[in-house]
Parts: structure tokens; sequence; C-alpha cells
């Protein structure tokens, strides 16, 4: 609609009747009227500009009789000849706005096909473009940090990639955009700027540069095949009639201005735009935006980029109302289109459509479509209102609304959001309908009732506030009275969390965090997506944190919620089994810069551990512990080498508290001790280098060099006795390769381990010419020159053995979109210890395919149980609409597939479901049958699709899929 | 139907000042997110085993 | 076998001597500073970590001041996947997006590309503390590793390149140009 803000038009009427225009600009390419519905045959940019005939326009030429205006739907604006113009015109109101019915609007009705036929010629086809699917993702993604970089240092070139792609599916599936093609903005009329320059030159200013300049200032240039205008306040031009100020630009057959009244009106073949783009071939609109559902309806729309086709347009110049019937419109921003009967524009921020059909979907497939008797459009408050909406998918009815509230910006708003269905064998059918409560910009809620048919509805909510010095936090609760499945108990939970980060002491923050469930199958019934990778012990904490480049601080108060679980025995858990809260533990790891060339560096950690044992399940040996160690090294490296000695004592200070020397009978002295063990290493190392491939096999394909580094720690740290020292958090690390050239194999501070053994061990990489590492090896093992005899219980001794076993571990990208890793450790009797691989394999940016297998057998030393499961991920498109997307967890020991996922995806231009089935076992109770769900989603895209719960539900178990959902959704 | 979006702090003028971090992202399903945030770490119950499969350690 | 000590009698020789390494200030981040600093000038490249990268970007524009090359580390982040099960497997995996800005014979040149290093532990929900040191332990080997690989990278990028037939047998490549150089295939 032509928003001109000041109904007089500032410039004189651009005539050009001052000159004769060449006809040669005429180019008799009129519209291509004979566009038949499916295909739509549509011209190239450079014929699009209509065909004009130019007339000379001398100034006083008469309106010849024969353009009468025979259109039978001329607005109020009586027909005028030119010798009555002081005659009263009535206020804009559109005879033919019949009031319409409920007849709802019938979208193959004649009239409504012949506009949107119109429109649809602003739908430019893409051409259906191979892109080349296959671009290897592992090197250069050139995010806008590099185009800083480029932009500012001088001729930066990108260093390109070497090595290939492995490509082992043949046909990979074509990555064309989804849509046939996307809403482009007309042109604008080519003479506009040659006008205005002459017009300019003509009065002797300069030509005034057009962009950035706003409309109602813009110089108005109108063309026609007729006109009259009475130099005074009226004019009239027919056949043909093209308009243009700044981005402004209207085509009609006819279009009466009459200024004395300020009424303007366009009849006949309307089409109006207000961002019609300047230069002649239109480099086509802005790439599909992504419709993350953030912007929205007006909030694009504001920006420009309507267009749209009427039958008859009328503008009062006075107080800016626009009406306009049988109107078809398109916003480039939205890529969306729609009809309406009637569009009426009261003023400034306001629409009302009467019989509408608004979609996202291109114009030559409407997948679906909302009907609406009416709606109103408000740009100021953001928000937008339906009468009797109907939502059609294929023209097929799907629902009813009589009043429909949704928000036409990226504002929030109160209301329903996009509830959610699944089945599954614990809950039966659920659907869950949330609803928004928007109470102010920094805190909301959201209420959701969960309708179950095997249980009584649930009701949980959610509040978030943000403040100003305070932080922000999280809390979501949950309540569902006598649960029939539950033997009528009620379900509760309650979760929250807070974070705090200090404004005036810049890298000091802080969270707390509080989680409560009513029963120990509260996650199992109601997570089922299993992303709470169930847990035994529900934490409750607050924490501060703290860091530098000289300290790293965290002092925190925690406790637990323990589930009650069975454990071997069959028993339920007892306290003893429940785990230590420390009130508080402050943990310190310094750095002191005194001495320049020795490394000094200390641990500090101070904790009071409460474990209250009322159930008499064991002594209570809650206490006090407070932990040190210093240590000074004096690191000599360099590019060839390094030796690094290292002196360290460490101090470890216990005491039972009160409860726990009255449980053990014991007076203040016994319940504590103090130990102190100092400890010894040395760590060397040599790097040796060399250029070029292992083998000279991949020099012309990867060139770049070798490293081959052996090292060699020798560590002693001498036993004293500690076995009773009550254990809090200790537990012998598990065995891998850098674990062998650590100072210590107790992790937690209840124990200083006798460690007195050496570690031999080689590292060999080979890196390309890129710096891609494309091969990362190593070996060691550890010899222990004594028998350890520090251990958690008192009861097992550990690393009593030789040694520890030969360990490795390797990680490799033979190809750019392959990697694959290996690790593992036989024992010091050459059996396997354990051995973990994942190979993943990325045929293409939206394809990906993990497999990963873990066996681990017993292992004394490390406390390692057995466990023995493969898992496989699988994503890939079908075709460019469908995807399968499959992720399981087998367990070899238990011949049981404890998780399973298998789901499918479709993705089109403007519409998206997926359907996804999940069978899983519960955490705390394999031995119960497993849960089976089903879920689905719709997404309609430009209507706040929000975030699927597949795509979170897969980004937290598949390895590697963020990039891959991206590539998918592009 | 609403639209849920990020809280944001605004000054005198009504203008946006801070946004929130990712602690706060939520959607449609907030029980989603709180089951994600649960995760914390396991305190140590030493006599808790977990079921024995088989009793001869290296059988598999 | 034609392998030298790296830098002993075929000096590295950079095409930059100073290089800023740029790190995001949070929690996440900060702690890859110390390791990746440490390996840069064990080899002899003169770090510089309070630079922005706008910082370098002037400086490398007006004539006169040493060029300065940069390694810019954005997004570190950590992921963590669990098997379903008390009893279970966590992959731990640090990833980053590390872009580096260097001069190659004159010529300013630029790489961009995520890097990823993961672990992978046993951990056992009912037998292991509440702190999953094991996993605290691990990030501190996954910061290093991925200090190593970023130095790793930016060796390839910032020292000499020689390609395969000026070099007869890669065994002399270290002696033959005096300097230690990276084989880089013909293009």
């Amino acid at each position: 609609a032509i928003n001109q803000t000041d109904s007089m038009m500032p410039e004189p009427l651009v005539t050009d009747s001052s000159n004769q225009y060449a006809d040669d600009v005429a180019t008799d390419a009129g519209f291509n009227n004979e566009i038949n519905n499916q295909d739509i045959s549509y011209q190239s940019d450079s014929q699009q500009s209509a065909a004009y005939k130019k007339a000379s326009l001398s100034s006083d030429a008469t309106l010849s009789n024969d353009a009468a205006v025979n259109n039978n739907n001329i607005t109020a604006i009586n027909d005028r000849t030119k010798t009555s113009q002081d005659s009263r015109v009535a206020p804009v109101n559109t005879s033919n706005a019949a009031k319409a019915g409920n007849r709802r609007i019938d979208t193959n009705d004649e009239s409504i096909q012949e506009s949107l036929k119109r429109l649809a010629e602003f739908y430019e086809l893409t051409p259906d473009t191979n892109v080349a699917t296959s671009n290897n993702t592992g090197t250069s993604v050139n995010d806008e940090q590099n185009n800083i970089q480029n932009s500012l240092t001088p001729v930066t070139t990108n260093i390109p990639t070497v090595g290939s792609n492995l490509r082992l599916l043949p046909h990979t599936v074509d990555s064309a955009a989804r849509c046939e093609g996307q809403w482009v903005y007309p042109k604008k009329n080519p003479n506009y700027q040659r006008a205005v320059n002459e017009a300019s030159a003509s009065s002797g200013q300069p030509a005034p540069n057009l962009n950035g300049l706003p409309n109602n200032q813009a110089p108005l240039f109108a063309e026609s095949d007729y006109g009259y205008y009475d130099n005074v306040d009226y004019a009239e031009l027919s056949g043909n009639v093209i308009i243009d100020q700044g981005t402004q630009h209207i085509e009609a057959e006819k279009i009466v201005l009459d200024l004395s009244n300020g009424v303007a009106a366009a009849q006949g073949k309307v089409m109006f735009t207000d961002q019609a783009t300047g230069n002649v071939s239109v480099n086509g609109a802005q790439d599909r935006t992504q419709q993350n559902g953030k912007t929205s309806l007006t909030d694009k729309a504001t920006q420009g980029g309507l267009i749209g086709v009427a039958d008859n347009l009328n503008y009062n110049t006075e107080t800016g109302q626009s009406t306009a019937t049988n109107v078809a419109f398109a916003s480039v921003e939205l890529q969306a289109h729609g009809y309406a009967k009637r569009l009426n524009r009261p003023n400034e921020s306001q629409y009302e459509l009467d019989e509408v059909m608004y979609s996202t979907c291109p114009p030559t497939n409407r997948k679906w479509q909302f009907d609406a008797k009416s709606i109103d459009l408000d740009t100021e408050t953001g928000r937008g209102e339906a009468y009797n909406t109907t939502f059609r998918i294929a023209d097929v009815p799907v629902f009813y609304l009589p009043y429909f509230n949704f928000p036409i910006d990226s504002r929030r708003g109160s209301g329903f959001l996009l509830p959610n269905a699944s089945i599954s064998s614990e809950n039966g059918l659920e659907i869950d309908v949330p609803y928004y409560f928007n109470l102010a910009p920094n805190y909301d809620a959201t209420l959701s009732t969960h309708i179950y048919t095997t249980r009584n509805p649930m009701l949980s909510g959610e509040f978030r506030y943000l403040t100003e010095n305070y932080g922000e936090g999280i809390f979501n609760g949950s309540y569902l009275p006598n649960d029939k499945e539950y033997d009528g108990e009620d379900r509760r939970s309650l979760f929250y969390d807070h974070y705090w980060s200090s404004t005036s002491i810049p890298r000091l923050s802080g969270e707390a965090k509080y989680s409560y469930v009513s029963d120990a199958d509260y996650l199992n019934d109601f997570d089922t997506l299993g992303l709470s990778d169930n847990t035994l012990n529900l934490p409750r904490r607050a924490q501060l944190n703290y860091y530098n480049d000289y300290v790293d601080g965290e002092l925190k108060v925690e406790t637990f919620q323990t589930l009650d679980a069975l454990n071997n025995n069959g028993q339920m858990l007892q306290d003893k089994d429940k785990p230590y809260s420390r009130l508080p533990q402050l943990k310190l790891d310094y750095r002191l810069p005194w001495a320049k060339h020795f490394d000094i560096t200390g641990v500090s950690d101070s904790a009071y551990f409460k474990k209250s044992i009322d159930d008499g399940s064991e002594n209570e040996k809650s206490g006090t512990r407070f932990y040190n160690k210093l240590s000074a090294s004096y690191p000599m490296e360099n590019s060839w080498g390094y030796i690094k000695p290292k002196l360290s004592l460490q101090h470890l200070f216990t005491t039972y508290d009160e409860d726990s020397l009255v449980d053990n009978s014991l007076d203040k002295d016994d319940g504590s001790q103090s130990v102190f063990v100092p400890q010894a290493s040395i760590d060397a190392g040599l790097h040796f280098y060399q250029a070029g491939s292992p083998f000279g096999a991949f020099d012309d394909t990867l060139g770049g060099y070798r490293l081959l580094s052996p090292r060699l720690k020798y560590t002693y740290s001498p036993y004293r006795d500690q076995n009773d020292i009550p254990n809090f958090n200790t537990r012998i690390a598990s065995i891998n390769y850098e674990q062998l050239f650590s100072d210590s194999w107790f992790l937690g501070h209840d124990r200083l381990q006798d460690l007195h053994a050496f570690t031999p061990g080689i590292n060999y990489r080979y890196i390309d010419a890129t710096g891609v590492t494309r091969f990362d090896g190593s070996i060691g093992e550890q010899f222990y020159l004594d028998d350890g005899r520090v251990t958690l219980d008192n009861t097992k001794p550990v690393f009593t053995s030789s040694s520890s076993g030969l360990v490795w571990d390797t990680s490799t990208q033979p190809y750019n979109n392959v990697w694959v890793d290996v690790s593992g450790a036989l024992t010091n009797s050459y059996d396997l210890n354990y051995i973990t691989t994942e190979l993943r394999y990325q045929p293409s940016d939206r394809s990906l395919f993990n497999v990963g297998f873990i066996k681990r057998q017993r292992d004394e030393n490390t406390n390692q149980l057995p466990l023995s499961a493969l898992t496989a991920s699988a994503v890939f498109p079908i075709n460019n609409n469908w995807r399968v997307l499959a992720q399981g967890q087998y367990d070899y020991n238990r011949n049981q597939m404890l998780d399973s996922l298998i789901g499918i995806d479709y993705e089109d231009c403007c519409f998206g479901f997926a359907v996804y089935g999940r069978r899983y076992y519960n955490d705390l109770n394999i031995a119960e049958k497993p849960t089976q769900a089903i879920m689905a989603e719709v997404r309609l895209s430009g209507l706040g699709s929000g975030s699927s719960r597949l795509t979170r539900l897969l980004a937290d178990k598949v390895l590697g899929f963020e990039p891959v959902q991206n590539a998918w959704k592009d | 139907c609403g639209q849920k979006g990020d809280l944001y702090l605004v000054d005198a003028g009504s203008k946006a000042v801070r946004d929130s971090t990712a602690i706060l992202d939520s959607g449609s399903n907030p029980q989603d997110t709180a089951f994600a945030k649960i995760d914390s770490d396991q305190q140590n119950t030493e006599n808790f085993q977990l079921p024995e499969p088989s009793n001869d350690p290296n059988d598999y | 076998c034609g392998f030298q000590l790296r830098g002993y009698d075929a000096p590295m020789l950079f095409d930059v001597a100073k290089t800023a390494v740029i790190i995001e200030d949070n929690r996440t981040a900060f702690p890859l500073k110390l390791p990746l600093t440490k390996r840069l000038e064990a080899l002899g490249v003169d770090v510089i970590t309070n630079m922005t990268l706008t910082d370098v970007a002037s400086n490398n524009q007006n004539v006169g001041t040493e060029t300065i090359a940069a390694i810019t580390v954005n997004n570190v982040r950590f992921k963590r996947y669990e098997l379903v099960g008390v009893l279970t497997e966590i992959r731990l995996v640090i990833s980053a997006d590390v872009s580096y800005q260097s001069i190659d014979n004159g010529k300013p040149v630029t790489l961009s590309n995520p890097i990823q290093v993961e672990r992978s532990y046993q951990y056992n929900e009912a037998s292991v503390s509440t702190d999953d040191q094991q996993g605290d332990q691990i990030r501190e080997w996954l910061y290093d590793s991925l200090a190593r690989r970023i130095t790793d990278q930016y060796v390839a990028i910032a020292l000499p390149k020689v390609t395969p037939a000026s070099a007869t047998t890669s065994a002399q490549i270290g002696k033959g140009t005096g300097t230690t150089a990276i084989l880089v295939p013909k293009p």
C-alpha cells in the first residue's frame, strides 16, 4: 500500500511532457497472460519490465474520452471532468467491499486465481542447480572471524585444504533448495533514475542520491500512456501507469490523483510495492533467511518487502488510510504470500484483511494455508487477531478456531505454545499443551498440562527470572495427583538452577542447583527422551568460582537426594550407601609466580564431609579433611626435548566429627590423623622431527611432517600408613596412556599413593601440510619397582603387579571426512584389559555414521567392572525431503538393546514433520521391561516452530550431530 | 498462540540492555530442559555393587 | 632413518617471530591458555597473550612495525556422551574453532578449521564419588591434547615450505635446507 506519509507530493509531478522519449525504449513484452495454473512460465528478468508505450504527454493533453473509466468498481471518487474541481469528494470507502458473509473464500474462485497468478509472477523459480554436495567438512570453516581478518589485512589467501574425501555412497542426495523458487522484489522503472537526473539537471541542482532517501522526500516520477494534469491539484493518468517514488512503485491501468481533497485511486491490474529494487537486473531477493521462528510477520514486513496486486487501490492522502480489494500479497522477507478480498489500512500501523488466505508455502504448490474470515494486524502491539480461522493441509480442513490471537513479530506474547503428542508404554497417549505467560521483560512463566490416557493429568510449570545484579534462574516444578500407575501416590518434582556472575569482579561467578523428585521411578516414567542420563543421586548445591592466571578456586556447599534403589543383593539402599555432603568444600589450584625458573604450584582441598547414619548400617565416618600439596619443578624445555625434575610435599589431615567419634567410640586424638608424603619425579623426553609423510607414501597428496617423541618418567613417593583414614571421595583412576605419566593413581585426596615406578612411552604423530593431524599414536607401560601398600579400603592390595600392562591410544583422520579412534590396554600378563574404538564417517554435509565398540574386562587395580557395548548411530537423507535417523546401544553382556531410536524426518519448503520411536531400559533397574515411546512433531516454517525434541535428543546422544542438522535445515 | 523468547533487562528508556545466558534456554517443553540439566556427579557408595552378570570375572 | 632432533642442528625459523594467542575469557576456554602458551614457547615462538584480533590487524597494517601472527581459538566447548546404564561409558569431547593468521614468504595467509579431541572412560554412577574426578582429570588432558594439536598445526603453517621435487630424499630435507621445513604437496 502506498504508505505516503505526508499527503502533498513535495516534488512537482515529473512529467516528461517537455521532451519526447524515443519509442525505442518500448520493448513489447506485456505480461504473459496465458500463465496456466501449474507451470508458471516465467520470463527472465529483462523482459519483466512491463512494456510501455511512450506517449508524448503534452501539458494541455485532454483526457481522451475513450479512456473514460470503465471499471465499475470505481471508488467513491466520482468521475469528474476537469472543470468541476471544487466538488467535495466522499471519504474513501470502496463500494464493492460487500461485507463478506461467512462465505469461506474459495481459492479456486476465478478472480482470486487471477490475482494469485499475477502475484506469482514475482515468484522467481530457481533453476535446479545441482549443488556439488560433497564439500569436505574437515577444514576451512570460514566464519566471520575469517572475514574480519580478510578485510583488515590486505590480500590474505586461504590455505587450500589437502587430502580427499572417502566416497562410499555412489549417489549423493541433491541438496538443491527445497523451495521451487523464492519471492523477489519487482524492479523499479528503469526510467526513474534517468528522469530524476534530467529533472534535476534541467533545474540546475545535482541529482539526488536515491538510496537512503526516505520515500516521501524522494522525487516522484509518473509515466503512462495518457495523462491529464490541471497544473493545480487534479491529475489523471491511464494506460500502463507506473509511478515511482524512492523505493515505492505502483502500476495500474488508471490512477486518479485529486489533491484538493486528498484522494488517490488506482484501478485495473494494480501492483504496488514499497521495496522496488533499483538496479535493472534483479539480483534476487535476499537468500531465504533461515526461519528460526524468531523474526516474524511485521517485524520483517515493516522493513518493507511487501508486494501486492489488487483490482483497485484507494488512498486518502489526508488520513493516510488506504484500501484495496481482491488483493494478493507477498512478503519477500517472510517468503510468505496470501490473498484478501479486502485490505484496509486505517493508519500507519494497522492492517485489516477480510476473507484472508495466508501461507508460507510456494504459490506453485500450497501444502497448507490458513483461511480466515478476517485478520487484524497491529504493528504497534505486534499482535494479530484472526476470526473464524480454518487451517487446511492440502485443502483438507484440519482444525477450526473461532478466534486466534498470534504474534506478528519477535516480541514475546502470552498464549499457547506448540503442543506435542507421544505414545509410550509407560504413559499411554500423552498430549502436552504448554501455555506461556509473558509477565515482564525479565521474567516469565510456562504452564504445561500433560494429559495421559493411563494416568491422571500432570501440571508442570516453569518460572524464569533475570535480575540486574543477582543473576538469573529457572524453576521447574511438576505435580501429578494420585497416580493410578503408581498405587495412587502423588508424583512431584522440583528442579532449580541459578547462575550469577559478578559485575565488579569480572571472573567471579556463582551457581546454585536444587533437585527433588518424589520417587525413584519419576525420571524413568516421565523423561521419555532420556535426557537426564538417569542419576542415582540428585545434586543440591551452591557454589562460587573464581579463576585467573594464578589461581582457580571453587567454594561449594553440596548435598544430594539419593533415590531409593536396590543394591546387588536386592536390599534397599541404606544410609551407608548415600553420598557424603560437603558442608562446605574449598578447592584451590594455584601457581606462585615468584621464582623465574621454578614452577611453583599448589593444590589445596579443605572440606567438611557429612553422612549421618541413622539406620545403623555402619558407624558414621564424617569429618573434616585438609589436603595440601606444594610442588616445585625446574622445567628445562626447548624444541628438541625437555627434562622436568619436580619435588612435592603432600599433607593430609583428617579428623572425625563429634557424631563419628561417638559412633566409633574414639577420643579426640585417635579420631584425627595427619600424614606427610613427599614425592619426587623426573619427566624427560625428546622430539625427533622429519619432514614428509610416513614412508613418503603421501608426500604428493598430504605432505607435512612427522614427530617421534620418546618419553620416560620416574616417580617415587614413600609409603605412609593411612589405610584407615576415612575415604570421602577417592577412587582409583581408570587406565589410559596419560594416566601412566601422572603422579598418582588415586583421584580424590583421601589417599597419598606410595608409587615407585618408571614409565617409558613413545608418541608418533604425522601432521599434513595444512597442519591437520592425520595420525597420533602413543604406547607405553608403567613398571613398578615396589609393591603398592596404600589401598582404598584396607582389604584389597593394589599395584602389586610388576607392571601396568601395555597401554596405547591412537586417533587418525585418513580422509577428510573419516575419523577413527582406537585406545586400549593389555594386562601385564598380556590379556585384554580394555579396548574402546569409535569410527565416524561423514559422506556429505548432511549425513553421518558413527560406530563405537567398548569392551572392558574386570581390573582389580582400578576397580574397573566388565562392560561390553556396541553403539551405532546414523543420520542420512534419502532424498531432499526425507531422511532417516537411528541410534542404538547394544549390551553384549546382557545381550540386550539397552537404548534404541529410529525416526523419519520430512522437511519441505514450508512444512516439516518427524515421527520417531524410542525403546529404552530403566537405568536404575535394567532387569525391568523396557519402555517404548513413539513421538511426533509438526513444523510450520515461519510460524515459530521452536526447538524440536528430536533434534535435542539426537544432539544429546549422537557425536557430531549439530553441523549435520544445520546443513539439513539450510 | 503465544511466543516464548529470551529474557532481557531493560534500562530506563526501556531499551534491551542485557540478554539471559544459555542457562535460561528453554522452549515449549520446559520439563525436558529441566531433565537435561540434572546431570551431576555421583557420590561414592563403595559397597553398592552393580548386579554381577556372572561370577567368573573374565569370562566375556 | 632420517629423524633429526627437532631444531637441534637445523634451527626452527618461523616466518613470523611474534605470535598473538587470542582465547576467549571464560571458564571453559581459559584453561587452554597455559598449555598452549608453554608449548609454543618451547618451540621458540615469542607468545603475546594480551592482544585482540583487531590490535593484531592494525599492527600489521602500519608499515615498519614487525608483523605479528595470530592464533584465534573460539567456541571452546566440551560435550559429554553417556551410555544408558548405571555402569556406563562416557565419551568426553573437547572441540574448538581455531583460526591461524601468518605470513608465508611475504604473503599473509589464513586458515580456519574445527579441531576435536576425545577420550572415553568408564563411569560408574553407583561406586564413583560424586565428583567425577576421572572426568576432571580427563578434561585437563584434553586441554593439553588440544593445545598440542593447535601447536602442531601452527608449526605446519608457520615453518618454511619445501616441495617433494626440491628435496631429493626426505632425509636431507632437514640438513639440505638448513632449517626445519614442512613438505608441501605440489598444488
